[in-house]
């Protein structure tokens, strides 16, 4: 075992020494590369990408937004109640399993309240590239598209909120409230169909 | 041995402490019972009770856990830190009284808030808290917590100062931070953030009581963010203080001491006030209303506040290592010899341990390219469990192991069941964590009663796992710890000295036979915590482009 020299010792103390003091610097370089995560972003290209997409944040009247949703309605709704929003058609892209899709957005308005979404049933197209901007007109909501996983974001009253999408599997999932939004906040929902 | 026989405590700090950790303890059964009563009613293999039971539950479990009983008994380590460590008499033990009382006061009106029905969770959402006619009495515990608290460390404050002989002095100064233990030094730089913070929590949640009672306005947005810096500031002084608590447990368990600079070991508590404050945006990155320039540079930033806890506890393993390896273990061999059946000890090592885990899971949603998959999940309780309940409760316990024991003068009733406690309740933790993760990237949303019949399959078996095992095994683990508390001050065994007291807690008698100062093995867990991280993170990034709901 490896003796050290020692700075100042007292019998039964333990002083700083040279070697106890290397070991210290190491530890701050160890510590501090947790910064490497900030290269490792732009490596990725994944600058951007997350709460950049969580956006909105216009203060707007329950009014206008509710127009929007009946506008909706009536231009897309079916016998069933649900709308059918058909992707954007601007620009073309191929998608890995060779689909063709459109890369300009469609916008889906949806309405968040205690403790109810409207529409309660929404078609999307597979590979269609969609805003979904919520609104409430109450209180906190949450936005979470569930599917295999859940993309989230935050509903705040009277202020839309909008995170851009693109489904790429076909089948249900579901919108949930994930803020807290009292008694009824775990009944709050809205199916979303991929066709 | 040499701290437990510097150890001199005056009846009246023993007094004092003794109705902190009492109190306390009372705070954290309730607690307790609130965390089982959620429960009952979350796990989907139990559900036996009503939805409202659990959001009741969950306001009165997170306020009285999170806000209360971590607020008493910081406050204690605070008074211990003035009176044990630094070996002062408080300023004014009226004062420090005034505050307990204060401090209880407002457990009482929060406790009546939940009760009556104020189901707003600690959050206290507004305008929600519009809905619930009891919200008035959250908002005024929450004033009249931070009033108390305020009283206590202004006594700190005033004991702290009269420590130093010469106040204009810079020598006297330096003296003073030269001599003060490690320990010490925690409480006193937790205050740059602890000062600023209860104030802005006495005028965030004062104005929040003027709203309920139709006096103020307030815009939701900004109680948000208001709320968020308060709770950001306070949920960053278990940092601080349970890495204070095991420079003393490391000292007080295995004879261990500092084998580098103690200077620079307090000096790192400095770095938490620099780094926590501007970090509070990551609990923002899903808010429509920030600029993403603002996001990026607080997530950035958000890197470094676990960088102080990182060189700490490699201080601590380091101070350890040389301790054991100065007794002539082996490079790895002495791992085996430390004292794991020494419950205050286990308890540390555990809140490391989960700790450890905590941190990895949380630097997944402090990064903005990640949150909008975890943001709200049931990702973010299987976090702060295990850093909250695990890394600074467990470590908390630890100490109350030799705490109890020294104010009651009474030895630990149930060694036995101590020795164990430690390990149930940490691996309870890790289970509830890890399946609560999985729970989370399955997309089961937080704080939500009833998953419903449309619910993905596997999200019942995340959460009969995560709940239903990791969750009651926690509760059990708890109760157990409460149990011998209330035992030691009823049955425990009167004794006339410290030495008496900690019988079969008191540091194992290990020879010196070298000096030994090079500290290898401690840099092991700091790195393995830096590599998961990154680990983790592209594990992340790869489970974010495979969702079958592309972000773009």
């Amino acid at each position: 075992m490896a003796e050290v020299p020692l700075l100042g010792t007292l019998p039964g103390k333990v002083e700083a020494t040279k070697g106890s003091v290397s070991f210290l610097v190491v530890g701050f370089i160890v510590a501090f590369s947790v910064m490497i995560l900030v290269p490792l972003w732009f490596t990725l290209g994944v600058v951007g990408t997350g709460g950049a997409h969580v956006h909105g944040g216009v203060k707007i009247s329950q009014e206008w937004f509710m127009n929007k949703v009946n506008e909706q309605q009536k231009k897309y709704g079916l016998p069933d109640g649900s709308v059918r929003i058909p992707p954007g058609d601007k620009v073309s892209v191929t998608m890995p399993d060779g689909l063709v899709v459109p890369t300009s957005t469609s916008k889906v308005y949806i309405m968040a309240r205690q403790f109810y979404f409207t529409p309660n049933t929404i078609r999307l197209q597979y590979g269609g590239l969609y805003d979904i901007i919520f609104f409430s007109p109450d209180v906190f909501h949450g936005g979470s598209v569930i599917m295999d996983g859940s993309l989230n974001t935050v509903i705040m009253p009277d202020m839309t909120v909008k995170i851009l999408v693109r489904p790429t599997q076909f089948g249900e999932l579901q919108i949930r409230c994930t803020e807290y939004c009292g008694a009824g906040h775990h009944l709050m929902r809205t199916k979303v169909i991929v066709e | 041995m040499a701290l437990w026989q510097e150890i001199k405590l005056e009846p009246q700090d023993r007094r004092l402490l003794t109705a902190f950790g009492g109190t306390g303890l009372v705070i954290m059964s309730i607690g307790f019972i609130f965390a089982v009563l959620m429960i009952l009613v979350r796990t989907p293999a139990l559900s036996v009770l009503p939805s409202t039971v659990y959001y009741q539950a969950l306001t009165g479990h997170g306020i009285m856990m999170f806000i209360f009983w971590m607020g008493f008994i910081q406050t204690a380590f605070l008074i211990a830190a003035g009176t044990i460590l630094i070996k002062r008499r408080l300023w004014s033990y009226r004062l420090a009284w005034v505050g307990l009382g204060t401090m209880t006061l407002a457990a009482l009106l929060a406790f009546s808030g939940v009760i009556q029905g104020a189901n707003i969770t600690y959050h206290a959402s507004i305008p929600l808290a519009k809905q619930y006619p009891a919200a008035w009495l959250i908002y005024l515990s929450f004033v009249v917590l931070a009033v108390g608290m305020s009283l206590v460390v202004m006594d700190f404050i005033m004991t702290i100062l009269g420590a130093i002989e010469r106040k204009l002095s810079l020598e006297s100064w330096a003296a003073f931070y030269k001599q003060i233990p490690v320990s010490a030094f925690a409480a006193i730089a937790g205050l740059f953030i602890a000062v600023p913070g209860l104030i802005a929590a006495i005028k965030v949640f004062g104005t929040a009581f003027l709203w309920t009672l139709g006096m103020a306005a307030i815009e939701p947005g900004a109680f948000r963010m208001h709320w968020h810096i308060v709770f950001h500031i306070y949920h960053y002084m278990p940092a601080l203080a349970l890495v204070g608590v095991s420079y003393v447990l490391v000292e007080a368990t295995a004879d261990a001491q500092s084998v580098y600079a103690k200077q620079v070991a307090k000096a790192l508590f400095l770095l938490y006030p620099l780094f926590v404050p501007p970090t509070f945006i990551y609990h923002l990155l899903m808010d429509p209303n920030l600029p993403y320039s603002v996001k990026f540079m607080g997530t950035s930033l958000s890197l470094l506040v676990g960088v102080p806890t990182v060189l700490h506890t490699f201080i601590i393993l380091g101070m350890l290592e040389a301790r054991m390896r100065g007794a002539g273990y082996g490079f790895f061999g002495w791992l085996k010899h430390l004292p794991w059946g020494n419950p205050a000890f286990g308890s540390m090592i555990v809140g490391m341990v989960t700790l450890f885990l905590g941190g990895l899971l949380s630097y997944m949603l402090i990064q903005e390219q990640l949150a909008p998959m975890l943001h709200n999940t049931f990702a973010v309780p299987a976090y702060i469990h295990p850093m909250a309940a695990g890394g600074a409760n467990i470590t908390y316990m630890g100490a109350l192991y030799y705490g109890a024991p020294v104010l009651l003068g009474r030895r630990l009733w149930g060694l036995k069941l101590a020795r164990i406690q430690p390990y149930l309740m940490g691996g309870a933790l890790i289970i509830m964590s890890i399946f609560g993760t999985g729970a989370g990237l399955a997309g089961v949303p937080r704080r939500y009663a009833l998953l419903g019949a449309d619910a993905p399959a596997a999200w019942s078996t995340w959460l009969n796992l995560s709940l239903g095992v990791g969750g009651m095994l926690a509760f059990v683990a708890g109760i157990t710890f409460v149990l011998i508390m209330a035992m030691t001050a009823l049955a425990g065994k009167k004794v006339a000295t410290v030495e008496d007291v900690i019988k079969g807690m008191e540091p194992s008698p290990l020879p010196w036979k070298v000096v030994y100062n090079r500290t290898p093995v401690a840099l092991i867990p700091a790195s393995i915590f830096i590599v998961g991280i990154v680990l983790f993170t592209l594990v992340a990034f790869g489970r974010f482009w495979d969702m079958p709901l592309q972000m773009r």
